[in-house]
């Protein structure tokens, strides 16, 4: 149909008044006035109609944070089913399970109840390998959703805050995993909450007044357990909770952030209606992670308390490992060189200080805080809701990547034991060289990316001006080769160059005169990093540039085609045999 | 001493539940046997050991785990967590990793029945450094 033809409107009703052609049925007339009831008291009329066509625009890396609400789902589950079963006492109970290496050994009722589930409650097992299952993909998937975030820039205003929601939650949800794997009382549990009460002791001033009043007296006493137990199911679920419902509240006043593509602007959201296309894909995708963890926890076993027996502080086993989030800390701990001071009467613990009280928070406070600094090197204080691609910020994804390296190389030497016994390497030697890896390597990682996203967009800018190669090679009289280009569709060239030019902030001596001097060492400083975010990137050729490259093609194309019509190396049967 | 309460006069609730577990936490020792002549013995320490029999504390001096890996031709002892390793020839000395003190020892004795005992307890606290530890330590 051309765009003259009017569609024929001869079939359309003119109006819906008047009687419906079938009377409707008792039940639909049943439902209605139940809808109704409903409506009246509650006013769901008004809000479904808004929000059940609220559209979500789609793309395979929004899941990633929908994989972390269902984990978590999956997690409050069978948590609940745990805590029929599970006793979170440390009397002490001898064990008269079915699990005959420990029968009658002496242990926590904690531990007697966690074996109880694991082999004489029906599907405890399944449950509590599920639940652990989940938290291992609780984190991770809040760890990659954050990634994705972060690389496409979605956490610009007006995201900012609900960045540092996130931050909050990977912080609470970590805290979690360490309070419910140390709920077991096994030997591995415990050493890690012994671990715990050296890093507390470690605070300065007030250590050894926490670690008693965190254990009821001296460690381990009697109380850590029922107290790890009400953190664990009622305190940071409860604060989990509210978070996410922030988080997932502002996501709905925000509206979800979109690829830039033909007809997406900043001004609209481009996608499905919740209803019916995203509640059915998000629902079923409930039901693919509830799968995925049922599977895990059916197949794989992980923590299998029962092996090393319940916690005794005069044994541990070696190898021991805390849950992979934990990894990174316990890496810097392995790896930090013997640093105590002994001064004036007290002790430093720089050893434990600077690993375990100081980088973690120090970590997350910077993770929380990179929107802002980008926002105040840039200055720019628009909306957006458009998503970048990683190679046009390369600064940024730089940073990232250094980020990541720091935290990769940490937590390969919190396994600095497996790797020596797996790889038959020297202990010392490893540990010699994280010391100065997490130094260089992040360094390293970051020149590296920032190199490669420029070249990234320098390819780009060539596929703008130059069009994409088709592999037709084409000989010309004079012997020579050329590659015949040819210019990408539009679509691609729109996708391509729906972006920002950069501009390096520049602070103008002039408006500097009136600024006090500190001001003024925070316009050359901001200026400094501006230069850095932005001196080097690649910017998009201008319309007028993509013009000319384009007759410029249009022209090639000419000259190679009269070469190919005109040059002896004809393609096709010759017509002279 | 905690598993023969009778004979050293110890309350027998001491020895059993949350009291054994804070016993074990802080009194947890490692015997270990060498040739006599390998032994550096530091200064004052000169009559610690038995017939090349030592006592050291094995609750690590960095965050408090029980140390148990024995190197047996070197004589080091290195914790399973965060591998600090200490000589256990020479004062309990740090040769690698992050504890920043060497291990407590034990000084041994022989009584007149020919039991190994201890000449007295640990010379200084044992486990994980905090703030207050050098409270008593002339500076």
């Amino acid at each position: 149909m051309s765009l003259g033809d009017r569609p024929d409107m001869s079939k359309v009703a003119k109006s819906n008044a008047g009687e419906p052609a079938v009377p409707p049925s008792r039940g639909s007339q049943r439902a209605g006035a139940v809808a109704n009831w409903a409506d009246e008291r509650l006013g769901l009329g008004t809000m479904l109609k808004k929000n059940l066509r609220k559209v979500f625009p789609d793309h395979w890396s929004f899941m990633l944070g929908e994989i972390a609400l269902w984990s978590f789902v999956v997690l409050l589950l069978t948590g609940v089913f745990l805590t029929l079963w599970y006793d979170p006492s440390m009397t002490e109970v001898q064990y008269a399970g079915s699990y005959d290496p420990l029968r009658g050994v002496h242990m926590s009722s904690a531990f007697a109840s966690t074996l109880d589930i694991s082999f004489d409650v029906r599907g405890g097992l399944l449950l509590r390998q599920m639940h652990h299952w989940a938290a291992h993909i609780f984190i991770a998937a809040m760890m990659i959703h954050l990634l994705r975030v972060y690389f496409t820039g979605a956490f610009r205003k007006p995201r900012e805050l609900n960045w540092v929601i996130g931050c909050l939650l990977l912080l609470l949800g970590t805290i979690e995993g360490f309070t419910g794997y140390s709920l077991p009382d096994d030997l591995l549990s415990g050493t890690g909450v012994r671990a715990a009460d050296g890093f507390v002791k470690a605070t300065p001033v007030v250590g050894t007044y926490m670690s008693f009043f965190m254990f009821g007296g001296e460690f381990p006493g009697d109380a850590i357990i029922p107290r790890l137990y009400i953190a664990h199911v009622l305190l940071l679920p409860g604060l989990l909770l509210a978070l996410i419902a922030a988080h997932m509240l502002l996501l709905v006043y925000h509206k979800h952030t979109q690829w830039p593509g033909p007809g997406r602007t900043e001004q609209n959201v481009v996608g499905y209606p919740l209803l019916p296309v995203y509640a059915a894909k998000a629902g079923g995708f409930f039901f693919i992670v509830f799968g995925a963890c049922a599977l895990l926890g059916g197949l794989f076993s992980i923590n299998n308390v029962w092996k090393l027996g319940p916690y005794d502080p005069s044994k541990v086993t070696a190898g021991s490992q805390p849950d992979w989030y934990m990894g990174w800390p316990d890496g810097l701990l392995r790896i930090i060189p013997p640093w105590e001071t002994h001064i004036w009467g007290v002790t430093l613990s720089w050893n434990i200080m600077l690993p375990i009280l100081v980088m973690p928070p120090l970590m997350i406070t910077i993770l929380a805080l990179l929107p802002f600094i980008e926002q105040w090197v840039t200055g720019d204080k628009r909306e957006h809701h458009l998503l970048q691609r990683p190679r046009n910020a390369p600064t940024r994804t730089a940073i990232m990547v250094a980020l990541m390296t720091f935290y990769g190389l940490s937590w390969a030497a919190g396994g600095n034991d497996i790797i020596a016994i797996k790889m038959d390497l020297s202990i010392n030697q490893i540990t010699y060289f994280m010391r100065a890896a997490i130094f260089v390597g992040p360094v390293i990682a970051f020149m590296i990316t920032k190199r490669w996203c420029i070249s990234l967009q320098r390819q780009d800018k060539e596929k703008l001006l130059h069009g994409y190669e088709t592999g037709v090679l084409v000989r010309s009289p004079a012997g020579g080769y050329a590659e015949k280009h040819l210019p990408i569709d539009e679509h691609q060239a729109y996708a391509l160059t729906a972006r920002d030019r950069d501009e390096v902030y520049v602070p103008e001596e002039d408006d500097l005169d009136g600024v006090s001097p500190r001001g003024r060492r925070l316009a050359r400083l901001r200026a400094k990093l501006s230069a850095m975010f932005f001196a080097d990137n690649v910017q998009k050729p201008t319309a007028a540039e993509v013009e000319e490259s384009r007759a410029h093609a249009e022209h090639e194309l000419h000259e190679l085609e009269h070469q190919i019509a005109t040059g002896p190396n004809k393609h096709g049967p010759s017509s002279d045999h | 001493m905690l598993f023969n309460p009778e004979r050293y006069h110890v309350d027998p609730h001491e020895v059993e539940g949350i009291e054994l577990q804070v016993h074990k936490s802080k009194a947890s020792l490692i015997l270990h046997r060498m040739h006599p002549s390998e032994i550096k013995p530091g200064k004052g320490r000169e009559n610690w050991d038995v017939g090349g029999i030592v006592a050291y504390s094995k609750i690590c001096t960095h965050v408090g785990c029980p140390i148990s890996l024995n190197e047996r031709t070197t004589h080091h002892l290195l914790c399973p967590c965060h591998q600090s390793t200490f000589d256990l020839t020479d004062s309990g000395r740090v040769v690698f990793g992050p504890a920043g003190r060497p291990l407590p020892q034990l000084p041994l004795e022989v009584d007149e029945q020919g039991y190994l005992v201890a000449q007295s307890d640990f010379t200084e606290p044992v486990g994980p450094s905090y703030w207050e530890r050098d409270y008593d330590e002339p500076w």
